[in-house]
């Protein structure tokens, strides 16, 4: 009967204010500190409990212990700046900088930190209190940090200091670089920058602080607030799909608590378009869209949607999806290099559509080389080992590339492009590049050394003609420290050049040409180059 | 006292009280680089690069004996810019004794490049998958305690190129085993995760597989019997870092490339190295164009009926989008040049900053489609919707925190 009465009681008192969407744990638990304390009739402790919710004039504890007296001034002026930074866009919050406790947030120094999982010592470590006879956020700073230890800078102090103020206000951590609620333990340039909508959302949190503070001081009964998201689904495996067909996923959302759930959903990728309710009410549920943008995107998309919600429990959730979103086309060389024979010849490219493309092709075009080339309906067995496709029954274009003799040598890229109905930009043009070789050609066709001491050093490259045996007669240098010498490799068609730089030249750019006599009157003479820089 | 720990556990704090470890070996684990070798410089924060990625490896490493692994993926595609960037990719490789992958999509590039990187990466490179290789890349490389091996699917396409016998997965599996003689083993696999895991299930004496993942890395490694799985996730963003101790792994863990990590110099001077090279071979000149949708008329052209909005536009970084993108360095390198200037690829379009001034950096035109038609007659629409040009530049690598409603805010008009 009591237990009922008290029951009765509970569901008439007034639902407490919900905690802000994305505020930290420590603000939360505080807020609900004071919320529980009411709920159970107990003034004095929820007056108590709330004095652990940040306010607008805290005390800033610079505590110097073990700094020397150049980096206490140094480290205090960063930790002032970075306070300014805040009042800047905050001007209500007037922060006292004091030299000694207690007080509400306090900054302290130790000669080094404890090494992370890396091997090298944490920058800082920031903790947190819901109780209000401790700093609500204490921060110690390492004299180094990083390997190689680096000493601290005073840009790192305002970080750090800039990080706790902002861990005062409630903030929950962000992943935005640079942003007032991001840190990191690395030596760093990267400068932390309060912004105005950094202002606006401390503006909220010390809102509702306020709020909660004035409910503990009029000590009324009310019912804490817990909103509860609950999620359809953690995780998900969507079907495959082909690209460009539209697909849109749901996942269902519900507010299991007794107060309104404010939330929002992120992707991780633009691959994925989330959208969805803002706010659920008590048993409330919900349907988060998720638009798959599978015209830009092909390829297994597997990337997290993250809800970020006021649930205090679960301030973020993570869902991981995927999808695997099919190209709507590949076009595919029959042989690449294709070798031109001395009076021309003919090599295809496959152009395999899938189903469900709304384009077809009109006309196709082959740039580089001296040709002729058509399309026409194709159905037949092809492999695409690119993307790990076994020989398989396709269907869609044959295109003949038909080259005319050619005066050209060596190795060079063809590019085939056909162009489709389609107004899509994606698919009004495809293209495809593909090797073509005639006569002796080299690989690869220049000699980079890189980056080398001043040593010896060797290399060494091919010169080729599949089938067709040729001599080479003479290797010669522009450089002096540089020789090479050719050596037939597996057959009289292919060459082996052993490039030796000696190491005497002093430090700089080093460049040579290398001339290759052959007995072939076509191509007498081949010249390589050889780049490398000399350290 | 109640604490909240919002880093660490309490025994964070122990400050000058640390044990030195056991004599253990670390591996930093990358792959899947992709060409990105540097992250594009134009929105932040944007992550990856091998300069950073350099530096990271020294801390992590932090002076203990280190392996470092690289599973393949150094670059996409073909062309003259993916082998420049294969090059400087295997030479920085190199300054951190990594031992690196094959992959079937750098060997498309063919055996000249190749060849140029496994001297470059100081005969590091290896592919179990092809036996007998002519070329003379290893099957296997043993480095600290480990025997390490490259294994695919695609051994056709590799044979193909590098000269060799092609193996099945279960053969190179052997050929790995073989060749480990008792000591661990790890697979650097050119896979997916479910590959992973049935080369896991059917050879349970691995150590370690690293496989290929589009996306980000795990949270937690998976777990096959003893074998650890584990993926670096895509475009080189991230590198995996594992503690080899007492016979087993442990001490997982992911760290994101992001700008909080500093340019190693070496990989700086490498990188540096790498753009000079695509400068001086003039390799925006020779991108392919195809039509446009009309003729262009040049930013200025709008100005006169469009003020306001011209106005606008030149108090935003697309009115100086070319000269950001010099002043990084990248002036000249196709891959960033065509979201600096209006349609690189288009013939009519972006020439040079001299040749076209008034359509360099991103212009009218950038979004609204070439307006020559336009211009002469207003009554002619301009060909693009605008609205959808955004994302062609302002993607998920180049812009990760892209949203269409603040950023149409700074360049609003009318």
């Amino acid at each position: 009967m009591t237990a009922a009465l008290l029951a009765l009681a509970f569901a008439q008192a007034p639902l407490g204010p919900t905690v802000p969407a994305g505020s930290n744990r420590a603000f939360a638990e505080a807020a609900l500190n004071v919320q529980d304390r009411l709920q159970e009739g107990k003034k004095v402790e929820a007056k108590r409990a709330s004095e652990a919710l940040p306010n607008w004039k805290p005390r800033v504890w610079f505590d110097g212990a073990g700094l020397d007296a150049e980096q206490k001034t140094l480290f205090r002026a960063a930790v002032t700046r970075a306070l300014r930074n805040w009042s800047n866009q905050l001007p209500e919050f007037e922060p006292q900088l004091v030299e000694a406790g207690p007080a509400q947030i306090k900054i302290s120094f130790t000669s080094r930190l404890a090494d992370t999982d890396f091997g090298w010592p944490h920058g800082a470590a920031t903790m947190t209190s819901s109780d209000p006879g401790d700093a609500q956020v204490a921060t110690t700073i390492g004299l180094v940090r990083g390997n190689p230890q680096q000493a601290l800078l005073a840009d790192e102090v305002h970080n750090e200091t800039v990080y706790a103020v902002s861990q005062y206000f409630g903030f929950g951590d962000s992943l935005r670089v640079g942003a007032s609620s991001w840190r990191t333990d690395l030596p760093g340039a990267n400068k932390v920058t309060v912004l105005p909508l950094d202002g606006a959302g401390a503006r909220k949190l010390l809102g509702y602080a306020t709020e909660v503070r004035k409910l503990a001081e009029a000590g009324d009964k009310i019912t804490a607030a817990r909103p509860r998201l609950s999620l359809e689904h953690t995780s998900l495996e969507l079907p495959n799909v082909v690209q460009g067909e539209d697909k849109v996923f749901d996942i269902q959302v519900a507010n299991n608590g007794n107060a309104p759930l404010s939330m929002r959903v992120e992707s991780e990728c633009a691959c994925y378009a989330p959208s969805g309710p803002t706010l659920l009410q008590p048993g409330q549920t919900g349907l988060i869209r998720v638009a798959v943008n599978s015209r830009d995107f092909v390829g297994n998309l597997k990337k997290k949607l993250r809800v970020i919600s006021n649930d205090s429990d679960f301030p973020v959730r993570e869902i991981p999806v995927s999808i695997v979103v099919k190209p709507q086309f590949r076009l595919l060389a029959e042989t690449s290099p294709y070798e031109i024979p001395e009076e021309g010849g003919s090599t295809h490219l496959f152009l395999i559509v899938e189903e469900g493309a709304k384009w077809k092709p009109q006309e196709v075009r082959v740039d580089g080389f001296k040709n002729v080339s058509s399309i026409e309906p194709w159905e037949g067995e092809i492999a695409d080992p690119e993307i790990g496709m076994a020989k398989t029954k396709k269907s869609g274009y044959r295109i003949t590339v038909e080259f005319e003799a050619q005066r050209f040598t060596g190795r060079s890229l063809a590019t085939c492009t056909v162009f489709t109905d389609s107004k899509d930009p994606m698919f009004a043009s495809i293209r495809r590049n593909f090797e073509v070789m005639r006569g002796i050609y080299a690989s690869p066709g220049e000699v980079f050394l890189g980056e080398i001491p001043a040593e010896p050093t060797t290399a060494f490259f091919f010169l080729s003609r599949p089938t067709k045996p040729f001599k080479i007669l003479e290797v010669t240098s522009s450089s002096p420290f540089v020789k090479a010498e050719a050596k037939v490799f597996k057959g009289a068609d292919e060459w082996r050049v052993v490039v030796k730089f000696d190491g005497k030249m002093d430090p700089g750019i080093l460049e040579a040409i290398l001339t290759i006599k052959t007995d072939d009157p076509k191509q007498p003479v081949i010249e390589i180059p050889v780049q490398g820089t000399v350290r | 006292m109640k604490w909240l720990a919002l880093l660490a556990a309490a025994s964070f704090l122990c400050w000058g009280a640390t044990t030195r470890p056991e004599p253990e070996t670390v591996v930093i684990i990358g792959g899947d680089t992709r060409g990105n070798l540097s992250p594009c410089g134009c929105t932040k924060p944007m992550t990856g690069g091998i300069r950073r990625r350099m530096t990271a490896v020294s801390m992590l490493t932090a002076g203990r004996d280190a392996v470092v692994l690289e599973n393949g993926g150094l670059v996409a595609g073909t062309g003259r810019q993916a082998e420049l960037k294969l090059s400087a990719m295997a030479e920085a490789l190199k300054r951190q004794n990594a031992i690196v992958a094959v992959s079937p999509e750098d060997a498309k590039l063919g055996s000249g490049p190749l060849l140029t990187a496994l001297q470059l990466s100081g005969g590091r490179m290896i592919a179990t998958s092809v036996a007998d290789s002519t070329s003379g890349f290893a099957q296997t490389y043993r480095q600290g305690p480990f025997t390490i091996g490259a294994l695919t699917e695609k051994s056709d396409l590799l044979a193909g190129v590098l000269g060799g016998t092609p193996l099945g997965m279960s053969a190179a599996a052997d050929q790995l085993m073989r060749q480990a003689d008792g000591t661990p083993a790890v697979v650097l696999l050119d896979g997916d995760e479910a590959a992973a895991r049935k080369l896991a299930e059917s050879r349970p004496e691995l150590k370690l597989i690293v496989f290929s993942l589009n996306g980000s890395p795990l949270n937690e490694p998976i777990k096959v019997g003893q074998t650890w799985l584990v993926t670096p996730g895509e475009r080189g963003r991230y590198v995996i870092r594992l503690v080899w101790k007492e016979g087993r792994f442990e001490s997982y863990a992911v760290t994101a490339l992001g700008p909080e990590i500093g340019d190693d110099p070496d990989a700086s001077r490498t990188y540096a190295t790498y753009l000079r090279r695509v400068d001086r071979e003039k390799l925006i000149d020779q991108i392919p164009r195809r039509l446009a949708e009309g003729t262009y008329a040049g930013s200025k052209a709008c100005a006169s009926c469009h003020s306001q909005a011209y106005d606008k536009w030149k108090t935003t970084g697309h009115a100086h989008a070319l000269d950001t993108l010099e002043k990084d360095g990248h002036g000249t390198d196709p891959e960033c040049v065509t979201c600096h200037v209006v349609d690189l690829d288009r013939l009519g379009a972006y020439v040079s900053k001299y040749g076209t001034p008034d359509l360099a950096s991103v212009g009218c035109e950038s979004c609204h489609g070439p307006s020559g038609a336009h211009v002469m007659d207003p009554a002619v629409k301009t060909p693009r919707q605008a609205k959808q040009a955004c994302v062609s530049c302002h993607n998920v690598d180049t812009s990760p925190q892209f949203s269409y409603d603040e950023y149409w805010q700074k360049i609003e008009h009318k």
